[in-house]
């Protein structure tokens, strides 16, 4: 039994009183933690990084505030990672038009909640799917060489030559060397002989496909130097690229990355805010809230089809892309405030999702007006709540740890074990809140279920598949709560759902974590102490814009921890 | 670990064995009788022999499941019991084992038994695995018993070893401890191919090539790929620090090993062909769908069945869903009963299994259907001649299970070998070791003495020694 490492650093840093849970925590401290102070090498730029101490979210307010901006930049080691499958798949769509299924991969990796492929070395099954999805995607691709190429009916070695620069730029994130187009020309040559051009420019993408220089985020700036590197042009372009779109930078950012527009603050933000514009950050932004609240498991949850008839893939699609939808709506056609995603009285959706939600079905997918009592934003809608709910009834466990782990960025341990970890029975005469109220009841369970439960209890106005009910079992639904050592700001009485969520969508708890989540998501790795002049930056624009989320992401990327690299210590 | 290694087979003797050892078009048809029973060279030396582990989830019904009359020495096997009347044609190639514990070590059950099934090892928890991970995420401390088999039979065939799954690979809240059986070593778990499709044309890649000249000029295409991707792996390792270097030997590994596979090695035996399989796997469904559960089922036992016998691989491995499968059993020919709780999935059930009649018979049939699907595995191995034995005799099928039963504990857990004559395994026996504290790790010993390994002891928190008694 045990719990994951980074818990003592968050239990310790919030204050929590964890009394029997305490037990169970049996991780060793991190190395030079000293018991939750933060320790590392300061912003002081450094030969090469330090064991690194993450640091909890309550934290970065105040680490923020011992930058130093005289000291010069600092950055942290960034392990190399390995395209996410979204990545893969959006950008062979971008680069080829081709429209690959990323359940042809196997699943990710996972830093925090985010889905990052930077630890674990590769499978000898998984170079293999990507040898033949390359394969099966260069055979797309190919269709229509033509069009792919540009070379007219008359063609040969010479656009051959001028293919694999161009192609060889866009799907490597940069120029190829003089070593790599003669590669990739030999790679033709050997093609040809099947299929002639066609079969030559097949082959050039199915081996560009599997080359580390696409299926890698390479990045080798940083090991030229001592100190904190900035990376280079291109370096930088697929960060930001990556970042905001979830695939490859297009022809205006490589084009920038290649000419020092990149260089400058301005011409970095200009890139950043020209992408966050474009079509493909609505979607990649969708993404990210996707697996912040953890939803992106939404396709494989299954429901009592007997309790709910409605639920089906159809259903469970809408509520995918209502996610998309909603997160694109309100931050680009409303105030694009966090607050807003955690309490908006309405949403955006499929027309065959207005049943599940009370509502006029939209002629087209669009916005709906909903009751402020009944819906307020993300944490409302049906992708989590179904999602944090078991087959046929709600979970106000699963809910309560979702809220907790998104939301106030507090991971809670797994159950003791040997404890038999099974929902109570339904119970025709009693609601879910009541059943469930053994847990306070049994100081075993007590111990982090009075932590838990309240938030999830909070959610009992919506079942199984999110739809809003206000009795149960013959009973009035009670969704009026009391937080209790969770955070300070947050802990207290709330009357019901949309009273709690007001309250956390401003409280500086959440807003601080949405922060570190994003910064999770932008580095593949947990905040250290040299961080504090990204973490600076990254507040002092959230809290500058009140909370708006594009300010956030458009100051992280101009940040020192986005722009420099450090190489890894060796001994 | 003491393994045994003999010196693989040069490639040229390979080629030979391979073009030799065909297996006709017609396995892929529906009908075990439809396989044809002519299968390599008489052969000089000792046969060949194969190891199947086959998996499934929640624990069985004893009651109808372990055959009267077993001991601990091995009674003759009488008449089968209700789970397992399929068997039937095999029975005299059975060896049905209960008795034999797993200890839980503090971890939850379903998750012990998962890890523990095929290790013998006790679970890392999280803190001991030292590395950030996702939620319940305790990891088997050892290899698992076929990948030890592997790992001391490298090279042998196009795939040292194959894992099947049928069902997610993943879920949101389950972490990997949960859902794969399979490890190549200590916190190291091999998640297996649960989609029929891909692994089909992953296992018999090359086998389409519609001329010979195609199949030259197919070689020499990947192989400028994969030189050319190896020569950047290599390039680009030496710009990079330790642990990013470490990533892309790893994969330069894993290129340099398709390589040999696929290019040196490429050997299509000519009559060993997968065609008509192929065939039915032409139309793709939803591998995921809890309706085509017993399709999927099929489809991968199916590939299985074919790789062995066209000697693609000799260790294969077959996840049928995973622990705490909810699969909800609507094929076995009447609407599934509601547990206490209101559910019809199979786990739901398996908590009840002992408060209701309904409960305890809905997951007898469901041990039924399941039987039913190793029985056809065996049978039709047993159906393709091997040179003087059958395939069956030189494979040893071993079906287990992560639970003992529904009251989901670890002792008495339910196992059942098929074939293996081979390998020692005894033929057309029943044995109870209720009583005899006997660990399952001795099964596991056995099982790798059979394969050739010199063992003593298996998994990294075996406290006993030896094999099962009445076993190699």
């Amino acid at each position: 039994m045990g719990i994951s490492s980074s818990l003592p650093r968050f239990a310790v840093g919030l204050g929590l009183a964890l009394s029997a849970c305490q037990g169970q925590i049996d991780g060793q401290p991190p190395t030079g933690a000293g018991g939750g102070a933060i320790t590392g090498a300061g912003g002081t730029a450094t030969g090469t990084s330090e064991p690194g101490v993450t640091l909890p979210a309550s934290d970065l307010s105040s680490v923020a505030a011992s930058c130093d901006p005289s000291a010069g930049a600092s950055a942290e080691f960034a392990p190399m990672a390995r395209l996410t499958r979204r990545e893969y798949a959006r950008s062979v769509k971008d680069l080829l038009g081709v429209d690959f299924a990323i359940a042809n991969l196997q699943p990710d990796g996972i830093v925090g909640l985010f889905f990052a492929n930077v630890s674990t070395p590769v499978s000898e099954a998984q170079v293999d799917e990507y040898r033949l999805a390359a394969e099966q995607i260069a055979e797309a691709a190919t269709m229509d060489v033509a069009a792919l190429t540009g070379c007219g009916p008359e063609t040969g070695e010479a656009c051959a030559r001028s293919f694999v620069t161009s192609f060889g730029r866009r799907a490597f994130r940069r120029p190829l060397t003089t070593e790599e187009t003669d590669g990739y020309l030999a790679i033709f040559r050997v093609g040809s002989g099947r299929g002639g051009f066609r079969g030559g420019i097949r082959l050039i993408v199915t081996g560009m496909l599997q080359s580390p220089s696409f299926l890698y985020r390479v990045e080798p700036s940083p090991r030229a130097g001592l100190g904190p590197v900035k990376l280079d042009g291109f370096e930088l372009a697929a960060r930001l690229s990556y970042l905001i779109t979830a695939s490859t930078p297009d022809a205006a950012l490589l084009d920038a990355a290649g000419n020092g527009g990149l260089d400058s603050d301005a011409g970095l933000t200009a890139q950043a805010e020209r992408l966050l514009a474009s079509p493909a950050a609505a979607s990649a932004l969708g993404a990210f809230h996707g697996e912040w609240l953890k939803v992106s498991g939404l396709s494989e949850v299954e429901k009592d089809a007997g309790l709910f008839p409605t639920w089906n893939d159809e259903l469970k699609r809408a509520l995918t892309s209502e996610t998309e939808h909603f997160v694109s709506y309100v931050l680009g056609q409303a105030d694009g405030r966090f607050a807003t995603l955690l309490t908006a009285p309405y949403s955006v959706i499929d027309p065959i999702l207005a049943p599940l939600y009370g509502a006029a079905a939209p002629a087209a997918v669009g916005r709906v007006d909903f009751d402020p009592a009944r819906r307020s934003g993300l944490l409302t809608q049906g992708a989590f709540l179904a999602v944090k709910a078991h087959d046929q009834q709600s979970s106000p466990v699963r809910r309560g740890i979702g809220l907790l782990q998104s939301v106030a960025c507090i991971d809670m341990p797994p159950p003791p074990p040997a404890l038999m970890v099974q929902a109570p029975k339904v119970d025709v005469t009693a609601t879910t809140r009541e059943r469930f109220a053994a847990h306070s009841n049994n100081p075993t369970c007590a111990a982090c279920h009075t932590k838990i439960d309240p938030p999830g209890f909070a959610f009992e106005s919506y079942d199984a598949i999110g739809q809003f009910r206000s009795t149960e079992a013959g009973k009035p639904i009670d969704t009026a709560v009391t937080l209790v050592n969770v955070a300070p700001d947050i802990d207290g009485s709330y009357p019901n759902t949309r009273a709690m969520l007001e309250h956390l969508a401003t409280s500086k708890t959440a807003g601080d974590c949405y922060a570190l989540q994003w910064f999770r998501y932008a580095l593949k790795r947990e905040p250290v102490m040299r961080d504090a002049c990204t973490l600076k930056r990254a507040l002092g624009a959230f809290q500058t814009s009140q909370g708006g989320v594009k300010d956030l992401v458009r100051a992280l990327a101009s940040a020192d921890a986005f722009r420099y690299g450090v190489k890894e210590a060796e001994p | 670990m003491n393994e045994s290694r003999k010196a693989p087979a040069s490639p040229a003797e390979r080629r030979y064995r391979l073009k030799r050892r065909a297996l006709l078009a017609a396995l892929g048809a529906s009908s075990v009788g439809a396989f044809v029973p002519r299968l390599g060279v008489a052969q000089s030396t000792a046969p060949i022999k194969r190891l199947v582990l086959v998996f499934q989830p929640n624990g069985v019904i004893m009651d109808n499941w372990r055959p009267a009359g077993g001991t601990v020495a091995g009674a003759p096997l009488g008449e089968l019991s209700r789970s397992l009347a399929a068997f039937e044609p095999v029975k005299s190639k059975l060896a049905v084992v209960t008795g034999l514990n797993k200890k839980s070590y503090g971890f939850d059950n379903h998750q012990q038994g998962m890890g523990g099934l095929w290790t013998g090892s006790r679970m890392l928890s999280e803190a001991e695995l030292s590395k950030p991970a996702p939620e319940n995420a305790a990891l088997a401390d050892g290899a698992s018993i076929d990948q030890a088999v592997a790992q001391a039979s490298k090279g042998s065939t196009r795939f040292d070893s194959l894992q099947f799954q049928v069902d997610r690979t993943s879920t949101g809240g389950l972490g990997p401890g949960w859902m794969t059986c399979i490890y190549s070593g200590p916190a190291q778990p091999m998640v297996g191919e649960n989609s029929p499709y891909k692994m089909f044309s992953r296992v018999f890649e090359g086998f389409t090539a519609a001329t010979p000249d195609e199949a030259v000029q197919l070689r020499a295409e990947r192989k400028s790929v994969l030189d050319r991707v190896a020569g950047e792996l290599s390039a680009l390792s030496t710009s990079l620090g330790k642990s990013d270097r470490a990533k892309l030997d790893q994969h330069l590994t894993h290129v340099r090993s398709i390589e040999k596979r696929l290019v040196d090695d490429a050997v299509v035996g000519p009559s060993c062909e997968p065609s008509a399989l192929g065939s039915k796997l032409a139309t793709a469904k939803d591998p995921l769908a809890n309706a085509n559960y017993p399709e999927m089922v099929r489809l991968q036992t199916d590939i299985a069945i074919l790789a062995l016998g066209c000697d693609l691989t000799r260790v294969v491995s077959l996840q049928y869903s995973y622990s705490v499968s909810g699969r909800v059993f609507n094929w076995l020919g009447y609407d599934p009963p509601k547990d206490t709780r209101g559910s019809t999935d199979h786990h739901d059930h398996s908590h009840d299994w002992d408060l209701n009649d309904v409960s305890k018979s809905y997951l007898s049939d469901i041990d039924r259907w399941y039987g039913e699907q190793v029985a056809y595995l065996a049978s039709s191995l047993d159906a393709v001649q091997d040179g003087d034995a059958t395939l069956l005799d030189n494979t040893c099928v071993v079906w287990g299970n992560e639970i003992a039963r529904g009251g989901h504990s670890l002792d008495d857990m339910p196992f059942l070998i098929a074939g293996g004559a081979a390998h020692g395994m005894p033929q057309g026996k029943n044995f109870d070791f209720r009583g005899s504290k006997a660990m399952h790790n001795r099964l596991l010993v056995s099982l790798g003495r059979g394969m050739g390994l010199s063992l003593d002891k298996f998994g990294t928190s075996d406290e006993g020694s030896g094999g099962l008694p009445g076993f190699v």
